[in-house]
């Protein structure tokens, strides 16, 4: 029952390094987009957010589709990424961290920008008082606060990573050892009849990672309130 | 010297200010809420632009809009006492201290003196939160010190405070006045604090600056005086300490036209300090009194007699360089006759006395 095939032990490193390169993406550039709309105000900032919300709303069949579209071989911008840099993303891991990272990209966002939100500006007022020009007050001041919007953020597109099927099967198909992450053989198992066991064997494995996620998650949370003195329980 | 002079134009407030404040002492912007205090020195710190003006510090020019200058908040090197404290939760007492320190500037007084001074050496481990909010401002005071400013600005430091923690934290701001060498602008809406600490005072009303001046000037001011509330109409007179007999456990002061007679006090002789006698607490005599409790009795020519609220009359008694505010009823003024350019004696209490600092 234990004993793993060579795909499904594929499957699970390989969802693994799709989701942390997913995050490698989503988190810079999520946090970025968090500051940008926590803080600035400009004209068309309703689009910006509304374009950074469409893959919480759409089909993820149809992100995948405009994935394809965009970053395929012949696509607007895959062929200039193939011609410039020799890279291509459709139908390779890169292309399902790609996926994951479009996909958890919004919660990523809502994360941080609700902890951004809930920052007391007043603080970076003060620390700007005391010297620090904006790029030190965001680094010593707005990034610790916001901490755990960071941490939940990252968590979560990890989970939405793990998880993501229909824009990668779309976007990259289900090709063992190159693209074929849990879900997704997860999905080809079940379409063959007779034996079940390798199912249920990643369908354990699904769940592990998930929790472990879940704990690490509220680990460190724990933590973080407790450096960002959130809790009173440390008088001495 | 401090030159301010610009408007704040909002949808539902006009800051029109023009402001010449001496580069040394204790400042007092005074005024209701809502009269542009907090918004005058966010304009001063940076924090708030205005829509047109020109500011400038011993004539360095922090803000010109004919010239297009606006120097940053973060390189006007002015501190910054918030009202709320605005520690940084997430870093240590220490931590916040050190925040705004430069590397290349030690500052007076010294990071170990002004823990001493503040009197926060056991707390410097513990996180912001698990202050009392008299302790939190002192830690605030503390930083916005060590960060070496040119001008200290502080916005009503102690009005979230409860009273207990006010009398704990103003002798600590009493104190920096003496050691600073740097101009402290001071906002606040308490006459306590205002006649405990300022040597200048601006008055502000609905964005407007009504009255600046020094503060001996200004206090008898009749349009400052409503502010202190027509029941606190109060005579401010500027003492010097004469002797302390602890014999008789009192203490005598002299002012520009005379002396008074208070309950003993710790302040050295030689100091000067300012007291106040509330109008209600003066009584007048035609004659000089014989044989009579009260302490303080002084020969006084009235001034002027002004009607203030129902049946009473407000006296201004002029005793050489000094005024002292009494209040009377109609008909004690009409009894006795009183009239302007009498003399006449001025009587109260050594009680009545209120000291108020230097």
């Amino acid at each position: 029952m234990f004993n793993l095939t060579q795909i499904e032990i594929d499957a699970f490193y390989l969802t693994i390094k799709v989701a942390l390169f997913s995050i490698a993406i989503c988190l810079p550039t999520g946090v970025t987009v968090a500051f940008i709309l926590s803080r600035a105000t400009f004209p068309g900032k309703w689009l910006l957010d509304g374009l950074i919300h469409l893959p919480l709303v759409m089909p993820p069949v149809v992100v995948g589709y405009i994935l394809l579209i965009l970053l395929g071989k012949r696509g607007v911008v895959g062929e200039w990424l193939f011609q410039t840099f020799d890279i291509t993303v459709a139908f390779s891991w890169k292309g399902a961290a790609i996926a994951s990272a479009v996909m958890a990209f919004p919660l990523m966002v809502r994360a941080v920008r609700l902890s951004l939100d809930s920052i007391d500006r007043g603080l970076e007022a003060a620390a700007r008082t005391l010297g620090s020009n904006k790029i030190k007050v965001f680094f010593t001041i707005t990034l610790p606060l916001s901490l755990p919007g960071v941490i939940a953020g990252t968590i979560l597109a990890f989970a939405r990573s793990l998880g993501e099927f229909g824009a990668t099967i779309t976007f990259v198909s289900n090709i063992p050892g190159e693209t074929q992450t849990l879900p997704l053989a997860l999905y080809n198992f079940t379409q063959i009849p007779g034996d079940q066991t390798p199912a249920i064997r990643l369908l354990i494995i699904s769940l592990i990672l998930a929790f472990g996620a879940l704990i690490a998650s509220d680990v460190l949370a724990r933590r973080v309130n407790k450096r960002l003195g959130l809790n009173a329980g440390e008088r001495d | 010297m401090i030159e301010a002079r610009f408007n704040v134009n909002r949808k539902d407030f006009t800051l029109q200010v023009d402001l010449v404040l001496p580069g040394t002492g204790v400042t007092a912007l005074f005024g209701q809420s809502g009269s542009g205090k907090t918004t005058t020195i966010n304009v001063l710190s940076g924090l708030v632009k205005p829509n047109s003006g020109f500011i400038s510090i011993d004539g360095n020019i922090l803000f010109d809009s004919d010239k297009g200058i606006n120097v940053a908040t973060e390189k006007r090197g002015f501190g910054y006492v918030f009202q709320e404290g605005r520690l940084f939760p997430h870093m240590t007492v220490e931590e916040n201290l050190l925040y705004g320190m430069k590397s290349n500037v030690a500052p007076i007084p010294s990071q170990k003196e002004t823990v001493k001074l503040l009197g926060l050496t056991k707390f410097l481990h513990r996180k912001p939160v698990s202050l009392s909010g008299g302790e939190r401002q002192r830690v605030a005071i503390g930083r916005a010190l060590l960060c070496t400013p040119k001008l200290l600005l502080m916005d009503e430091p102690l009005a979230a405070l409860d009273a207990a923690r006010k009398q704990e934290l103003l002798p600590y701001i009493s104190k920096l006045k003496d050691i600073l060498n740097i101009p402290i602008i001071y906002v606040s809406h308490q006459t306590q604090e205002i006649m405990n600490l300022a040597d200048t005072i601006v008055l502000l009303e609905n964005g407007r600056v009504l009255q600046q001046g020094p503060v001996d000037e200004i206090i008898n001011n009749s349009k400052i005086t409503p502010y202190f509330g027509e029941n606190l109409k109060s005579s401010f007179i500027k003492c010097i300490i004469d002797n302390n007999d602890h014999d008789t456990s009192v203490t005598n002061l002299k002012f520009d036209g005379g002396s008074i007679t208070t309950t003993i006090l710790k302040t050295p002789v030689g100091s000067s300090v300012r007291v106040r006698i509330r109008a209600q607490d003066i009584a007048i005599s035609i004659e000089q009194p014989q044989d009579i409790s009260i302490a303080n009795i002084i020969e006084v020519m009235i001034q002027t007699i002004e009607p203030s609220g129902e049946g009473f009359v407000d006296l201004s008694l002029i005793a050489k360089n000094t005024v002292f505010w009494a209040r009377l009823t109609k008909t004690s003024v009409t009894n006795l006759k009183l009239t302007p350019g009498r003399v006449v004696y001025a009587l109260f209490k050594s009680t009545a006395i209120e000291v108020l600092g230097h």
